[in-house]
């Protein structure tokens, strides 16, 4: 298989396969924890938990004051990671295209020098949890199969479009073909681990506040 | 339906701007050469249409270089025409075949292009082809 | 036939002088992508040179690469037919038809056995044993073998003969292939383009005829004089991408002012081919340059690469056409599953026996 024939199955049935995997695999674990629902709680209500549940989805993107103190480390490296994961990945000018191909609508794009940055920052920034994560005890004792995958297929999306951009290791065409298939096995891979987290944060966050709320505790 | 002359073309050549960053790439590359032909007598020469030149770049560079004391027609399996630039050491090369098309474009940093010069084969069917000639006149003028 | 003389020989005795001489050997190094600083060695090269036959096989093509190699005016293609080269066999231009044109090139198969050169445009179809194209009663593949056990070299002319091309497209009704996939045992150049640039054409034609040698080739078998850079690694317009200056419509005001394309469909990061420089129509201009995204054509399987005017990018086909079954199926799997759990969680606990502190009093 030539870097063609590689670059145009990634964009074609590999985007399909994964992509697949990926919307059934999410709808069934989302459908699997709205569906088995809570304990019924027989207290009586303070006042209805919805508000304060959602305004929790949004006040815990701030974490509370000794966070940091704790866990310096794990706060900047997550903070880090995950700003520079969302902004390269939604303003890129040639991401934005493709996600104008499967939504049909775009938006303005970051220069290529601060994308080009905020990369190498990510990278940096998983580097550093995964090197933490090993030299730990405690974290490598609790790590498992799933935590060091889920390391792997976060960092490889990266780490290829980081390559690609600046047409390093492998001539472009190639390189954009791995690149996009790190995606799809991203995509793949979420489902069934705690990338989760991507669409179950906003459930967790919320359930939690709406108990306190429903307590009365002021959120 | 709107005609042709309704489309708005806007023509690209930008006569008389600043020059662009391609020709000023260009004018350094020339400048490295003449350098190097003054330090150690090395001639260059550049092919212009191995490089990517946008619209008005041409003219551009022409205008830059501008023209000098010599220019000369060469007139081997089509037209040619070669000329010293307001730079000098800088020649201009333009190879035409018998049907007028562009063979070739060059810029060359030399003394003295290679092409103008006799070439030594041709040279020494000289005294041959002298001779010849004064038979001719002879033969017609008995 | 071919000629014994050297290229140098006849042209000495055409009564070309040495100028003429060099100027035709400037003119072939730019062909080539020389830098100007080999036209000497092009010169001592040209001077030795003999007139190799070539044979033209022209296959399941649309003639685009025969009409592009015709427009080439460096060299000339009369003087590329009569002086340059021999060319005994080419269906299109050549004289002769019907068995005469059928015994001329088995002729000069046998004549210059070994050391022919061979051309191929369009692609060779396999399916219904060949039948798709024929000529003379013979199949493609057969010609093709046949043809190719005595030459040379190949050249396969055009993305068609190069990769497949268009008949190659999905669904591929002909069993289209390339000449690589039927011929492993001879050099292959792949002149790929639809059609390739006339120049890079002759080009290639002119390295093998001054060095009698294959160029250096990339890992698809192109030359790399002309076909080593991207179109996006040598395009005018680079600038405004590097900005993120984008047209986004063909007439809006990104368009006028001549900005980058790639949001239009432009194929240019992903695209070898030496339209950037080289251009078209002598130098004239290029796609790209005329307002419109490339096309990708120098590479294979362009045509099943998505709409042309869909970015690279953008996903092959209709998203919608997989994602809309999967949140179905997702929902339907995901409401069985979730009510099984349900159910089960519902099942565990009318199970349930309760132990009191009374039980395990009792039964101790």
């Amino acid at each position: 298989m030539n870097e063609m024939e590689l670059l145009n199955w990634a964009r074609g049935p590999g985007l399909q396969i994964a992509g697949s995997v990926f919307v059934v695999g999410v709808i069934v674990r989302l459908a699997g924890i709205l569906l088995l629902g809570r304990k019924r709680d027989l207290s009586a209500a303070r006042r209805d938990g919805m508000v304060p549940g959602l305004r929790t989805v949004v006040s815990r993107s701030w974490p509370d004051a000794g966070t940091l103190k704790r866990t310096p480390l794990v706060f900047v490296a997550g903070y880090l990671f995950h700003l520079g994961f969302l902004l390269t990945l939604l303003f890129y000018a040639p991401h934005i295209l493709m996600l104008k191909g499967v939504f049909g609508v775009s938006w303005p794009a970051l220069p290529v020098s601060l994308i080009d940055v905020l990369a190498v920052l990510s990278i940096a920034a998983l580097v550093a949890l995964f090197i933490n994560r090993l030299i730990d005890p405690v974290r490598r004792h609790l790590s498992g199969v799933g935590d060091w995958v889920s390391l792997a297929v976060t960092v490889l999306p990266l780490v290829t479009g980081y390559l690609a951009l600046n047409r390093m290791l492998l001539p472009y065409t190639e390189m954009l073909a791995w690149h996009i298939l790190s995606v799809e096995l991203l995509l793949i891979v979420i489902p069934f681990t705690k990338l989760m987290h991507t669409f179950t944060f906003v459930i967790a966050r919320w359930y939690n506040g709406a108990i306190a709320g429903r307590k009365g505790v002021s959120v | 339906m709107s005609g042709l002359q309704d489309i708005g073309v806007r023509v690209e050549e930008g006569a008389g701007d600043e020059p662009t960053a391609q020709v000023l790439a260009i004018a350094s590359e020339i400048e490295q050469h003449l350098k190097a032909f003054l330090k150690d007598g090395q001639s260059a020469s550049i092919d212009l249409r191995s490089l990517p030149l946008a619209p008005g770049d041409y003219q551009a560079l022409k205008a830059l270089l501008g023209e000098g004391e010599v220019s000369a027609r060469l007139d081997a399996l089509g037209p040619s025409t070669i000329y010293e630039t307001a730079i000098p050491g800088v020649w201009w090369l333009v190879h035409r075949n018998a049907s007028d098309e562009l063979m070739a474009d060059l810029i060359e940093i030399t003394d003295c292009p290679d092409i103008l010069k006799t070439q030594i084969e041709d040279l020494r069917d000289g005294p041959e082809r002298l001779h010849a000639r004064i038979e001719q006149q002879a033969a017609i003028t008995q | 036939m071919a000629e014994l003389e050297t290229l140098g020989e006849q042209l000495r005795r055409q009564g070309i002088s040495r100028r003429s001489f060099l100027k035709f050997c400037a003119a072939t190094a730019s062909l080539m992508a020389l830098p100007p600083g080999m036209v000497g060695a092009v010169a001592a090269a040209l001077e030795k040179a003999r007139r190799p036959s070539v044979i033209w096989l022209s296959f399941q093509e649309c003639t685009g690469c025969t009409e592009s190699l015709t427009r080439s005016h460096s060299p000339t293609i009369e003087s590329l037919i009569f002086g340059a080269i021999s060319l005994d066999y080419h269906h299109t231009l050549q004289a002769a038809s019907g068995h005469a044109a059928e015994a001329a090139r088995e002729q000069a198969m046998h004549d210059a056995d070994g050391k022919y050169l061979l051309l191929v445009d369009g692609s060779i179809p396999l399916g219904e044993g060949g039948a798709y194209s024929t000529i003379a009663g013979i199949t493609n593949l057969q010609m093709l073998e046949d043809t190719a056990k005595g030459a040379a070299a190949i050249v396969a002319v055009g993305s068609c003969a190069a990769f497949g091309g268009l008949p190659h497209a999905d669904p591929n009704p002909t069993g289209a292939v390339a000449v690589s996939d039927i011929i492993t045992d001879k050099p292959i150049i792949n002149v790929s383009g639809c059609p390739p640039i006339p120049t890079v054409i002759t080009g290639v034609l002119a390295h093998y005829l001054t060095f009698g040698s294959i160029p250096p080739l990339d890992e698809l078998g192109r030359p790399l004089m002309f076909f080593g850079d991207s179109i996006h690694d040598r395009c005018y317009r680079r600038p405004f991408y590097d900005k993120g200056l984008f047209a986004k419509t063909f007439d809006d005001e990104g368009a006028r002012d001549g900005w980058c394309l790639y949001e239009l469909g432009c194929k240019g990061p992903t695209t070898h081919n030496a339209c950037a420089t080289v251009k078209w129509n002598e130098g004239t201009s290029f796609p790209i340059e005329s307002g419109h995204p490339c096309l990708g054509c120098s590479e294979p399987d362009f045509w099943d690469a998505g709409s042309f005017y869909n970015p690279v990018p953008a996903p092959i086909g209709d998203t919608a056409k997989w994602a809309a079954p999967a949140v179905v199926a997702g929902a339907a799997v995901g409401v069985a599953a979730g009510l099984y759990g349900r159910k089960r969680k519902a099942d565990a606990q009318a199970r349930r026996e309760p132990l009191t502190v009374k039980d395990m009093e009792d039964k101790s």
